[in-house]
């Protein structure tokens, strides 16, 4: 990866993406989109079909499964045909190749032993259904067309409460929920669309360039973090100090993988609660520091034109 | 869009805006969005300058969380979605609680 840099003519923002952190990232992608019930339609890599109706996992509409079961559950995780196929472009990718997930549902079946995958590691938990929401839907329930809190917590924390007040909270979300969401889906797609534009090298460490035009930085710097949140909440990051354990975990492995690191050894990799950083954690670690380099280089080349925007007039 | 607001009106804080101005936004501080980018937030939608794009996200960063917006709840509304928007968790409250 190289990070992003003003284009010499000022009119886009540039790049360098290996063909494999290509596609971990617009399978990535794919699976937030499908988190906040957009359709994913452009950023599958195989040819999954049956999935193409993804109905909002957390409306009212969804109520019936009493018990959360299904609620955040679907439709990632869980038997998605994307796991085994996706995998495939993965192997040998250092260093986003990950291990099987341990962590993986009992049902995952085969997808369980499949190297990570995002649909894996993204998947929600079938047990985040949050007290609060159900006596929120159980309330609101006479209102067909009302909309609840999100039960995943990774989607909660893309569409937050916005007020500690239930009732500002409340207003706020059917105000705005339908909006948020599409944008958010919007620009996820359009940053997949970006990804997938070059054609695949056959050399995985052959660095393609990732072009995002001026207009779409701000989008795409957006989608960045919203992916970004994403792993953040599958990962458990809750305090600053635990985001600076995970670069630090996941940069051990990268300098172990190139050999050259001060620390070589298989104590390298630990995690924030002190157990090596392995399988579906290191691979959303990886992801979660390459967007994170993505979206800072990003950032800083839409600041660096904001200021001299500002400058000018 | 680019909402501008009175230099100096985001000191006063959660503690008594003042009269007309009966809501707030405050935004969060958060494990995931980096520095750069809040600074990035505060200056591109708010039109705050560098300086105190900077002075503001490091009080997310410290103390957990800043005012950044007062005004009428519509108005507040439209900054917390805006926020939301960019990525930030940001929420909104009466003034003075």
């Amino acid at each position: 990866m190289r990070p992003f840099e003003i284009s010499d003519e000022g009119t886009a923002y540039v790049a360098a993406l290996s063909t494999p952190e290509r596609l971990v990232l617009a399978q990535v992608t794919g699976d937030v989109v499908e988190l906040l019930g957009g359709e994913d339609t452009d950023v599958d890599l195989d040819d999954a079909d049956g999935e193409a109706d993804v109905d909002r996992v957390d409306r009212v509409d969804r109520e019936e499964t009493e018990d959360g079961a299904e609620i955040g559950a679907t439709p990632l995780g869980q038997g998605s045909p994307a796991t085994e196929s996706d995998a495939a472009p993965l192997d040998g990718a250092a260093p986003l190749d990950g291990a099987a997930p341990h962590d993986a549902p009992d049902d995952a079946g085969a997808s369980a032993r499949t190297p990570a995958t995002a649909g894996d590691s993204l998947g929600a938990d079938a047990q985040d259904a949050d007290p609060d929401d159900h006596l929120r839907q159980i309330l609101d329930g006479i209102d067909a067309d009302v909309v609840i809190a999100p039960a995943d917590p990774a989607v909660r924390r893309l569409l937050p409460d916005a007020s500690d007040d239930p009732e500002v909270a409340h207003e706020f979300r059917r105000l705005t929920d339908d909006d948020l969401r599409q944008r958010k889906v919007d620009r996820l797609l359009l940053f997949a669309d970006l990804l997938l534009e070059a054609s695949p090298s056959a050399d995985e460490d052959e660095q393609l360039p990732l072009v995002v035009g001026r207009e779409e930085g701000a989008e795409i710097a957006g989608a960045l973090g919203d992916v970004r949140q994403v792993i953040g909440s599958r990962l458990g990051l809750q305090t600053d100090a635990d985001t600076d354990a995970l670069y630090r975990s996941v940069s051990a492995t990268w300098e172990e993988d190139e050999g050259d690191g001060p620390e070589t050894g298989p104590e390298s990799a630990r995690g924030h609660a002190g157990e090596a950083l392995s399988g579906p954690e290191l691979f959303l670690g990886s992801v979660f520091l390459l967007t994170g380099y993505l979206q800072e280089s990003l950032t800083d080349c839409l600041l660096e034109h904001h200021r001299r925007a500002g400058r000018a007039s | 869009m680019n909402v501008k607001t009175i230099p100096g009106q985001e000191v006063r804080q959660d503690t008594g805006a003042s009269v007309g101005e009966p809501w707030v936004t405050l935004v969060w501080n958060d494990p995931v969005t980096t520095m750069n980018y809040v600074v990035y937030v505060f200056e591109s939608y708010f039109g705050f300058s560098e300086r105190k794009a900077h002075r503001l996200m490091m009080q997310v960063h410290s103390e957990g969380k800043a005012v950044v917006s007062t005004g009428g709840r519509e108005k507040v509304e439209m900054d917390v979605q805006a926020m939301h928007s960019f990525g930030l968790w940001a929420t909104m409250q009466r003034s003075g609680e």
